[in-house]
């Protein structure tokens, strides 16, 4: 981070960490140690955790504690809507701040992740100019 | 422990130089100690024994290396040969190597004793090694002779404002004499975690310092040993600020930005949660290319996909991380 003059960072897989960590508690208190530097030295950090539901929505963190460790929470997961695959995003947290309560379709396109007004789809695309061949919930909201 | 009562400006401590090993010790071996490493054969003891004569020459000491075993020096040499830290040009010089074997056949440990004392004195050393103590216990037969081959070497020491390190394999634990006797306790284990072997290392014992307790993970290298603190140890105590944090930045996503009321404030962290395939890392990904649209330099710390694959995925995107990666504002660990 230092040789790079890094602000932001990306740690991919916090659940491969874990393992590396081999003990839960071992993982949330090195990440809460490596979380303090990190704010102390003004980098803002984004971790992903895989969650073991492959649809759904699982009701809880694998790994006890480590929720605590974040001031923001985004959860993704999959649903099945008609035969076809969706995903949803929700903030389950955002500490001191007032944040939005209501899960989107986000799809993965060419453009980017585009997030949908609404948790069906609807006015999917809203962020950027309509394409041919998105699929059918992009034309759903219009 | 007493500090030397020589009238030098010396500073109390020696550092080792060998990485991450003064920051677990607290700050360096104090002057006048007598420090133990154990570790079985193979642990690196020897490694460790040779790096620290090296940094401290190095450094602007000198150093007495007396090996007590059968291990020819010129075969020792020839492992050390190829590690960084090797400089041919001040063994014989800065660096000597004794045996104490001929002395210890001869006289015993009152003999071994007289050789130390002596090549400290006219190296003008402030380092010595021992390595292997075990023939050292086995000599003394009995506790007092040890208890008084220790006391009569901490002695010396201590006049010269020197450090002594003495190598050896594992004691039977902490009721063992030599613990008493010694300052401080390094102890290089191995562990086996299923079908692979962690080597850690662990400050057992140091009077007069504070040091980072538990089990810290090392690793030979090419640049000899290099030990990795753990993390939370190192950083143990919270901050009671918890850190201002920055004015927010963008995800790069600007319906986030808005559900989150404003982005995410620099220095915060988020934890994107999901199951498999539901564009975790793509999150991230935009989180990175907006960073380098702000001009702020960006790290991917991963364990799975390489460079390629991922710039390949922010291509599909349509962002412009390449760009930001050809330009140095973006870097990747995996």
């Amino acid at each position: 981070m230092e040789r790079q003059g890094a602000r932001r960072l990306v740690l991919d897989g916090l659940d491969l960490l874990a393992l590396l960590a081999r003990r839960d508690a071992r993982l949330v208190n090195f990440w809460a140690a490596l979380q303090q530097e990190l704010r102390r030295r003004g980098v803002t950090t984004v971790a992903t955790l895989l969650l073991p539901a492959l649809f759904g929505a699982p009701s809880t963190i694998p790994i006890a504690g480590l929720d605590g460790q974040f001031d923001t929470l985004l959860f993704l997961h999959t649903v099945e809507r008609h035969g076809r695959l969706a995903r949803l995003v929700s903030i389950l947290k955002a500490r001191g701040r007032a944040a939005d309560r209501i899960s989107r379709e986000f799809r993965l396109t060419d453009h980017g992740i585009q997030i949908a007004e609404t948790a069906d789809g609807a006015e999917a695309a809203a962020e950027a100019p309509a394409r041919e061949g998105d699929d059918g919930a992009d034309a759903a909201g219009r | 422990m007493s500090e030397s009562p020589a009238t030098s400006p010396a500073p109390p401590r020696v550092l080792t130089g060998i990485p991450g090993l003064d920051i677990v010790l607290g700050g360096g071996l104090l002057r006048g100690g007598l420090y133990l490493v154990e570790g079985q054969p193979g642990a690196g003891k020897t490694i460790l024994g040779n790096q620290l004569a090296f940094a401290h020459i190095a450094a602007g000491g000198r150093a007495v290396y007396v090996t007590l075993l059968t291990e020819a020096h010129s075969r020792m040499i020839g492992h050390l040969r190829p590690l960084a830290f090797y400089d041919e040009a001040v063994v014989g010089d800065g660096l000597v190597y004794l045996s104490g074997m001929g002395p210890l056949d001869e006289g015993g440990l009152p003999a071994l004793l007289t050789l130390l004392h002596t090549s400290l004195r006219e190296r003008r050393a402030t380092l010595l090694v021992v390595d292997g103590l075990a023939i050292v216990t086995e000599n003394a037969e009995a506790e007092i002779p040890l208890r008084r081959f220790m006391v009569t070497l901490q002695s010396y020491i201590e006049s010269i404002g020197g450090v002594a390190l003495l190598l050896g394999r594992p004691l039977a634990g902490c009721d063992d004499l030599t613990y008493t006797m010694v300052d401080g306790v390094l102890a290089l284990q191995r562990e086996a975690v299923d079908v692979e072997v962690l080597r850690t290392a662990e400050v057992v014992k140091l009077r007069g310092s504070a040091h980072l307790r538990g089990r810290h993970a090392y690793a030979i290298t090419d640049v000899g040993i290099v030990l990795y603190p753990r993390t939370e140890a190192r950083y143990a105590t919270p901050d009671p600020a918890g850190g201002p944090l920055a004015p927010a930045g963008s995800l790069g996503l600007p319906r986030l930005d808005a559900m989150l009321g404003g982005g995410l404030p620099g220095g915060a962290a988020m934890l994107v949660a999901g199951g498999s395939g539901t564009g975790k890392t793509s999150f991230g990904l935009h989180f990175l290319d907006a960073g380098a649209r702000a001009g702020e330099a960006g790290l991917y710390f991963g364990f799975g996909e390489p460079p390629a694959a991922l710039l390949a995925a922010a291509d599909g995107l349509g962002l412009t991380l390449r760009a930001a990666f050809d330009r140095g504002a973006l870097a990747f660990v995996w």
